[in-house]
């Protein structure tokens, strides 16, 4: 009986992982003999890669302060306090989701004469308020399930301010900060584009370099390896830590229950002029930039491209979305609910954090593994066929890619799920399929709908998947933009830029409205 | 009689079935490219539709060219790209099938053809020195090896040291130079830099533009870009293109080039479009789409650039071009790349 109960899931388990690896897998594979030989560690300690790293982490960490400033902060204040323009702050913080960062950051370049903008600097900022909604959503969601009963106990035991940061909010809070670590890192280790526009020497840049200079797979591969173990370590640490920490210590969702503080005068215009302040170089500048560049560039724009072009973008996101959609579903119908007990739960459950993998390997890379993987011959172009000289690889290779965004909030829903929910509707009748549907219904679709809306967005902002993978005649905003801005024709990107905006903005909108009704019961 | 509906339906069923016969007569070649869709390529493919009614596919895409090609040998029957040194790899990697045309042969001058004609150069450009017509006089400059003067310290700008542009000129002053001069070459360089590598071609114009340095190294197809440009027709304006090495050698030139993979099913569509390409109409249409320099001596240069290098005594924008053989620099990338790792070119200052 156990057996019976078990199998799927362990097959699932093993299914997952699988595929969460793979590409890292191959790469590993392919750069194995090389990394056999030894000395290769000693080559790139020879090579500015090392000094290319050092830039990269500095670059990460500058990110990162831009991100929680951007981000983070505002979310605990929204999640905590109410005040006029709550939403608006809301709002503020998601918009720069509309605008990939190599677009800002060329749109900045070509704009603006100053030196600042062709920096490290300039770049961190960029990737540090593209990260920046990510964060909100992150801090939002927890900030919202914090009761702020704990604050007040140790408020009554006497506890000063520092202490109860130190000793309440700070641990309180640890398990988003390191999300958000996790996050702002993997997309400034994995940036390619915006760092080779501004012409900052990034690991992802050196990598990329070794490969273009060598026309070689081989190095690519091993140039990888560089970011495909540290990168393993640290999902695994996050993996446990989710697993292990969080399901010792789960916050019950009554906790949200918690009534929001009224913030009025100074303090309220303080936050919202916190958050106008980072959304103008996130958002407001350069979308003020782009609309007059394409008013400018109307009379040029080939008009007969724009319905293939919507049309192909639409339809590789959406596949994406349903891809990942459909792993989502498969883990909600084979994975248990409630907190983990067994070792065989907490692994089943760390399995799909290894998607997190590929998110930190940079996207040319991943391309690259794909397109090696899929060669004529292979296994996988042995199943999918047809298939392959389609849009579905570059769906495949995007879904995998973008898979943690709603395949981790849906383990963090099924996780605060009680299992005897699924007992309850099993008595009253329903079978076992419906009886999770029933019991996974509140917690696990905002938790989808959240992270199917992230996934769309990301993946008509994805150009180096859709331009190495692209089959012939592929028609895509994303490859229209990014052959403009290649020789810095913003201007002529502009319209392509508002297209793909255009697809981004009901999504948005439903992130928004999502981001609201987080604490709308409690109002 | 039959009804509306039903003849509105056989209507719309016969349009179907002529436009799917039509669509199996009509030949699709399949083209694979590192260069942008936008600009460069497509006025070339549109003549070619418009000239022979089959249709042209393209995949555009930006790296790892060659890697698709050996993943993928025979996905595509033409491969077109900005930089010939990659033919030149995948020959070497055995992707390509000679090409057999006494057009082409006829066409295009021997020396821009490759190795046992598995490609032909179609197109090519110079990185030069752009220099501030303000602070600098012509007479000033002469060759790249003159860039490690002292004279130039703190004055040059350049992107970074490991981008394709520069890899592909270090490959060849180490093709020219060899390993000990080139080394001191790119290091000299390095030294006279005004401030970090960065930004892209025309960031330096702007740099020169305004006046964070006087020298940089650029792609001579910019400076028309440039000058059509509201925006940027100030940098344009504000500096010169250099020719060096005019009294020795001459300047390093990059090639486009194009190839036939072996795909089989459109062998003879495909030596159509390389004809096409070779051919004075495409030529000229290359030349004034791309301002490049067109291979075929009878096709002159684009309009825009027959001044440039006219203040150091060039005429109708014609250069002596070092013409170092594509196999002698093919293998140099690597190299180039470890040696400006080794003098940390794009270090901070």
């Amino acid at each position: 009986m156990t057996l019976s109960v078990d199998a799927p899931r362990l097959a699932l388990t093993v299914a997952l992982g699988v595929c969460a690896l793979f590409p890292a897998g191959y790469l590993l594979a392919t750069a194995l003999p090389v990394l056999q030989q030894g000395g290769w560690l000693a080559h790139f300690a020879s090579t500015t890669l090392p000094w290319q790293a050092a830039n990269s982490l500095q670059v990460a960490l500058l990110a990162a302060a831009v991100a929680f400033a951007a981000g983070a902060l505002p979310a605990v204040l929204v999640s905590r306090f109410d005040f006029a323009g709550r939403r608006l702050v809301s709002l503020l913080a998601l918009l720069p989701l509309l605008f990939a960062p190599h677009v800002t950051a060329s749109t900045w370049m070509v704009w603006s004469s100053s030196d600042f903008f062709t920096s490290q600097y300039a770049l961190a900022m960029h990737l540090g308020l593209a990260c920046a909604p990510y964060l909100f959503v992150v801090f939002r969601v927890a900030a919202s399930r914090m009761p702020r009963a704990f604050a007040e106990l140790a408020a009554s035991f006497g506890m000063g301010w520092r202490q109860r940061l130190l000793r309440v909010h700070l641990p309180a809070y640890a398990v988003p900060v390191a999300a958000g670590l996790l996050i702002v890192f993997a997309q400034c280790l994995g940036d390619y584009a915006a760092a080779e526009r501004l012409g900052v020497p990034t690991l992802s840049l050196g990598i990329h370099s070794l490969w273009f200079a060598s026309q070689s797979s081989v190095v690519a591969a091993i140039g990888a390896s560089v970011l495909v173990l540290p990168t393993l370590v640290l999902v695994g640490v996050a993996a446990w830590a989710s697993t292990a920490l969080i399901s010792q210590n789960p916050v019950p969702p009554a906790a949200a229950a918690a009534s929001l503080r009224a913030l009025r005068g100074p303090a309220a215009w303080a936050v919202l002029g916190w958050s106008l302040l980072w959304a103008v170089p996130g958002f407001a500048i350069p979308q003020v930039i782009t609309v007059r560049w394409a008013e400018k560039r109307w009379s040029r724009t080939r008009f007969e491209d724009i319905p293939g072009d919507m049309l192909g973008s639409l339809l590789t996101a959406m596949g994406s979305v349903l891809l990942v959609l459909a792993v989502c579903l498969l883990v909600a119908a084979v994975m248990r609910a409630g907190s983990r007990r067994s070792w065989a739960d907490r692994w089943s459950e760390r399995m799909p954090w290894l998607f997190l993998a590929n998110y930190f390997l940079p996207t040319l890379v991943l391309a690259l593994a794909f397109v090696m993987m899929s060669r004529d011959g292979s296994n996988l172009a042995h199943w999918l066929g047809a298939w392959r000289d389609t849009a579905v690889l570059v769906v495949l290779a995007v879904a995998l890619r973008l898979m943690p965004f709603a395949l981790l909030p849906l383990l963090d829903a099924l996780r605060r799920t009680p299992a005897q929910l699924i007992e309850a509707a099993l008595v009253h009748g329903a079978g076992p399929l419906k009886a999770r549907a029933l019991a996974f219904a509140g917690h696990l679709r905002p938790a989808l709908f959240l992270g199917c809306a992230l996934v769309f967005m990301e993946a008509v902002k994805e150009v180096d998947l859709n331009l190495t993978l692209q089959p012939f005649d592929h028609p895509s905003l994303a490859l229209k933009i990014y052959a403009f801005s290649r020789h810095q024709n913003m201007d002529r990107a502009a319209v392509w830029v508002l297209l793909s905006q255009l697809l981004m903005l009901l999504p948005l909108a439903l992130l928004w409205w999502r981001m609201d009704r987080l604490d709308g019961h409690r109002r | 009689m039959l009804p509306l509906l039903t003849r509105c339906l056989l209507m719309i069923a016969g349009l179907a079935f002529a436009s799917a016969t039509l669509a199996q007569q009509q030949r699709v070649l399949r083209v694979i490219s590192d260069r942008s869709d936008q600009g460069m390529v497509r006025p070339t493919l549109d003549a070619f539709e418009a000239r022979t009614g089959a249709k042209v596919d393209g995949v555009f895409m930006g790296q790892g060219l060659v890697n698709r090609l050996e993943s993928r040998p025979t996905e595509a029957d033409v491969v077109i790209t900005a930089d010939a040194e990659l033919l030149e790899i995948a020959a070497d990697r055995g992707l390509l099938l000679p090409i057999v045309s006494p057009a082409i042969k006829a066409a295009i001058p021997p020396e821009f053809m490759g190795t046992n004609d598995l490609f032909f150069v179609d197109a090519y450009r110079t990185r030069v020195i752009a220099y501030s017509r303000a602070r600098v006089k012509p007479s000033e400059l002469s060759t790249y090896e003159d860039l490690t003067s002292p004279k130039w310290k703190g004055r040059i700008c350049v992107r970074s040291g490991s981008h394709d542009y520069n890899l592909a000129l270090w490959g060849m002053f180490m093709a020219s130079y060899g390993a000990e001069k080139s080394r001191a070459v790119i290091g000299g360089i390095s030294n006279n830099l005004a401030r970090t590598p960065r930004g892209n071609d025309r960031e330096q114009a702007r740099a020169i533009f305004e006046g964070k340095c006087d020298l940089a190294l650029m792609n001579t197809y910019y400076h028309p870009l440039m000058a059509a440009n509201p925006e940027q027709k100030p940098w344009a304006d504000a500096v010169g293109m250099y020719f060096p090495n005019q009294a020795g050698k001459g300047s390093f030139i990059m090639r486009s080039g194009v190839a036939m993979t072996k795909a089989q099913g459109n062998r003879d569509l495909a030596l159509q479009l390389l004809e096409f390409i070779a051919s004075r109409e495409s030529q000229d249409a290359m030349v004034k789409a791309t301002r490049q320099y067109s291979v075929l001596p009878a096709v002159g240069v684009n309009a825009a650039m027959v001044q440039l290098g006219a203040e150091q005594g060039l005429a109708g924008g014609r250069f002596k071009m070092d013409f170092v053989p594509l196999r002698a620099i093919a293998g140099n990338r690597e190299d180039a790349i470890k040696l400006v790792n080794e003098i940390r070119f794009d270090a901070e200052r």
